[in-house]
């Protein structure tokens, strides 16, 4: 059931977006879908990256387009867009009479605005939109970029999650946009919600606004978002159907397997491609004993992340093999494999002059565990620790507190390994690029902490960002994993076990690449 | 020798010898023995010791080691208890986790009396303004919460087993110096006493020599017992993920397979027996310890 249920889901989505639906069931208006929340700073995700923000914001803003499935983008609040010859100019027309939350029209000083703000504000502001040169609005319903060299994944980086389009009447007051008191208070979006009850300690309330720019959408009348702290109390409402739709659930796999045994539950892990979560080992490469390859290779030897993620996550991941995400679409799996074998990494450490010394172990070091994947990240440091005491090397783990510390000690390149884990975002320059290029190792969490530089890389990655041919730009994305391999930057550990946990109650999902994170537009409940 | 020898004198009467003297620590092994629920606890406290300290080289699987399936159920495999959420087996858990629970046990209980004893001994044996300022001192510790501190505490410093041990001796040793003052303040005024410091003896001597082997009893007692709350603690602070990622211990298992309590019940069942079992035997013991060592409960 569930099969053919996840197999229409495509088509549905797809015929919505277009004129006529053919999904099973006519979409019917009204009804109140309730989600949940586990805590959140602002509503702005111009100024703030992430799902918790993600989810509610990509329903108060909208963006210039959506993504639909296979990566297809499609009109949103931009009816449709030009490319010149040469790639460096985009002109965009903008549907008629949208207007704000508030009944003010949105224009394209809107959008200018807006663009400026993620920019300068946003973690990938500038790898998104560094390449604008500058934008005008000619006309009150049109905006026009020009860029200084082809930007590819431009268009994808429109959706509202990385640009929803701000009202500029609100926010351009002179005050700072991350902390902008109206990014929490009497918020004014573009997007098809609209903010009813914010309290950032009880519940987020979410109600249709009637003039939305597309007719007849959204299906909803309200979304809630209840704070949900512990894991355990959303496994069980789930299971009760007191929440209806689980984005990011949060869930262990031994979790979803209980869920979707309950009745009228649904589990998923479709709609994360774009996002492309992915865990690594990250070791620090400026330092004895991982500057040395024959160490790292070592490493890879031990650690067999086949078994972790089939039997520590019971199947429900796939083991990670370079830095894209299998949803990519630029992810390929011709790289070079290190098979377990713990003798072949016993070998490789006695070569390299890490033999078993008088005091019984090779070397040690300290691995850090960071605090905000505990469900991905504990398990995977104490497989590694298990794993090397059998090669001699004794692993410390040393678990940060909260995220501040982690940050500090990994920002800061104060530590030895660590475990981590980043989104790829819907195109490498945003979300793969920061943690090989040369020039990004910085003080920066999440960018090349680790110290790697190889000018090898550095070239096919400065070719892959402005490479539009998709079939070349797919090879130089092949040859980018074929090296992070080759090189071992990292070791890559399973995917990250996200899913969506909904009640059979909910029509036409999202599943698009950014699933929940995509407006729930065409979303509708079935009574 | 001391006031807990109670031997009444026994008059001497013509041809009959004098009976022999019984040693104080022998009375009160004679009263514990008799003491069945004592018997037992101290017993089940031998069993654990002996099983934590010679278990791990007897039964040689390692708590660490991914052996089986994860969250296998007991008896479903070679491995008696079933195993965790990472295919570790719990058995080798309990058996390697014991050492760790009991020397955390020890540690923050004999930190506990450390503090608690020395604070207490000084405010009683001196009075006066050091009493006021350690008894301020004293409830200025009362007054914060216990768990709350503690786990500033261990997040301040890192969760090592030291860490944790210094943290929970920190807070628990107050009541400790509140019973200590209570016992100095009545003994210092006591004839001994004041005849011990008639013959010119210093300070440092009442208080360790004259004093403190007197106020005694009742302290053995606490210190039983805070062994056992010590445990608990640690299982708390477990229980919230303060644990040693490095250490295998009962609060520990528990900390980590609590996640997973829906599908795996055995994970924080067994560890859980483990503790109650334990901290159960210790408060025995020291229950017992109170009745034989108390003379006013010895009459009953």
């Amino acid at each position: 059931m569930l099969d053919t249920f996840l197999k229409s889901l495509p088509v549905a989505l797809a015929a919505t977006l277009g004129a006529a639906s053919l999904a099973q069931a006519e979409p019917k208006a009204g009804g109140t879908l309730t989600a949940f929340t586990s805590g959140y700073r602002t509503l702005n995700a111009a100024v703030q990256s992430g799902a918790a923000t993600g989810a509610p914001a990509s329903q108060i803003f909208a963006g210039l387009v959506t993504v639909g499935t296979d990566y297809a983008i499609e009109p949103y609040l931009a009816e449709s867009w030009e490319v010149s010859e040469d790639q460096l100019t985009v002109t965009f027309d903008l549907v008629d009479g949208a207007t704000f939350h508030d009944g003010e029209p949105i224009t394209g000083e809107d959008v200018k605005f807006s663009m400026e703000v993620v920019k300068a504000n946003h973690p990938f502001g500038q790898n998104m939109f560094g390449h604008v040169t500058s934008i005008d609005t000619p006309e009150a319903d049109k905006v026009v970029l020009h860029l200084d060299q082809p930007v590819p994944g431009l268009l994808m980086s429109l959706q509202p999650l990385l640009m929803p389009v701000l009202p500029k009447h609100i926010y351009d007051d002179g005050q700072d946009m991350k902390t902008h008191p109206r990014n929490m208070e009497n918020v004014v979006g573009s997007g098809p919600f609209m903010v009813e009850e914010n309290d950032p300690t009880q519940r987020l309330t979410l109600v249709k606004y009637d003039d939305f720019f597309i007719d007849g959408r959204p299906y909803l009348d309200k979304i809630v978002f209840p704070l949900i702290k512990d894991p355990l109390t959303r496994v069980l409402m789930l299971e009760k159907g007191e929440i209806d739709y689980a984005p990011f659930a949060g869930v262990r796999p031994n979790d979803a397997t209980r869920l979707e045994k309950a009745d009228g539950v649904n589990v998923t892990t479709d709609g994360y491609g774009a996002i492309g979560y992915v865990h690594y080992l990250e070791l620090n490469l400026r330092e004895k004993p991982f500057n040395d390859h024959a160490v790292r290779e070592a490493l890879a030897h031990a650690i067999d992340t086949d078994f972790l993620s089939k039997v520590i996550f019971g199947g429900r991941t796939q083991p990670g093999t370079g830095p894209l995400h299998t949803g990519n679409p630029f992810y390929s799996a011709d790289v070079p494999m290190y098979e377990p074998d713990m003798e072949k990494a016993a070998a490789l450490l006695d070569e390299a002059s890490y033999s078993v010394g008088d005091d019984g172990t090779r070397f040690s070091f300290v691995l850090d565990v960071p605090s905000w994947a505990p469900a991905a990240h504990v398990p995977m440091a104490e497989y590694i620790q298990a794993q090397l005491a059998k090669l001699n090397i004794t692993v410390e783990l040393r678990k940060a507190p909260d995220f501040g510390t982690w940050v500090k000690r990994i920002a800061s390149w104060d530590y030895d390994a660590t475990m981590n884990g980043s989104f790829n975002y819907p195109d490498p320059t945003i979300g793969v690029h920061r943690h090989f290029d040369c020039d990004n190792i910085k003080n920066v969490i999440w960018s090349n902490t680790q110290g790697y530089c190889n000018e090898e890389m550095d070239k096919l990655l400065d070719a892959a960002a402005v490479e539009t041919d998709m079939d070349a730009r797919k090879a130089l994305y092949a040859d980018i994993q074929k090296m992070a391999q080759e090189d071992l930057v990292f070791i890559y550990m399973p995917q990250d076990f996200s899913a969506t946990v909904y009640s059979d109650r909910i029509g036409n999902t999202p599943a698009s690449p950014f699933g929940a994170l995509a407006p729930f537009t065409d979303v509708y409940l079935e009574e | 020798m001391s006031v807990t020898d109670t031997t009444p004198p026994v008059a001497a009467t013509a041809g009959k010898p004098l009976p022999k003297p019984v040693s104080p620590s022998r009375q009160v092994w004679q009263m514990f023995r008799q003491n069945h629920s004592a018997m037992i606890g101290l017993f089940i406290l031998f069993a654990i010791i002996v099983i934590s300290i010679i278990g791990p080289s007897l039964y040689t699987v390692s708590p660490r080691d991914m052996v089986w399936m994860p969250l296998t159920p007991p008896g479903q495999s070679e491995y008696l208890l079933g195993t965790d959420y990472l295919g570790r087996d719990l058995l080798a858990g309990l058996i390697n986790g014991g050492r760790v629970t009991i020397t955390i046990g020890f540690s923050a209980a004999v930190l506990t009396i450390l503090i608690g004893v020395t604070i207490g001994a000084l405010a009683g044996f001196f009075g006066g303004r050091i009493d006021n300022v350690l008894m301020r001192v004293t409830e200025f510790f009362q007054v914060l919460p216990n768990l709350l501190f503690a786990m500033v505490v261990v997040m301040l410093f890192s969760p090592s087993l030291i860490n944790i041990a210094i943290a929970i001796g920190i807070v628990s040793w107050t009541s400790t110096a509140r019973l200590t003052r209570a016992e100095f303040l009545k003994i210092r005024e006591m004839d001994y006493v004041k005849a011990e410091r008639s013959i010119g003896a210093g300070n440092a001597r009442l208080i360790w020599k004259v004093i403190l082997p007197n106020a005694a009893p009742p302290l053995i007692v606490v210190a039983a017992l805070s062994i056992g709350s010590a445990i608990l603690f640690e299982a708390g602070l477990s229980f919230l993920g303060l644990s040693d990622p490095n250490a295998m211990s009962w609060g520990r298992m528990i900390g980590d397979n609590r996640p997973y309590i829906l599908d795996s019940s055995w994970g924080v069942t067994f560890p859980g027996i483990a503790i109650f079992l334990t901290v159960l035997a210790i408060s025995l013991v020291g229950d017992g310890l109170n009745d034989a060592i108390n003379p006013k409960l010895r009459q009953r």
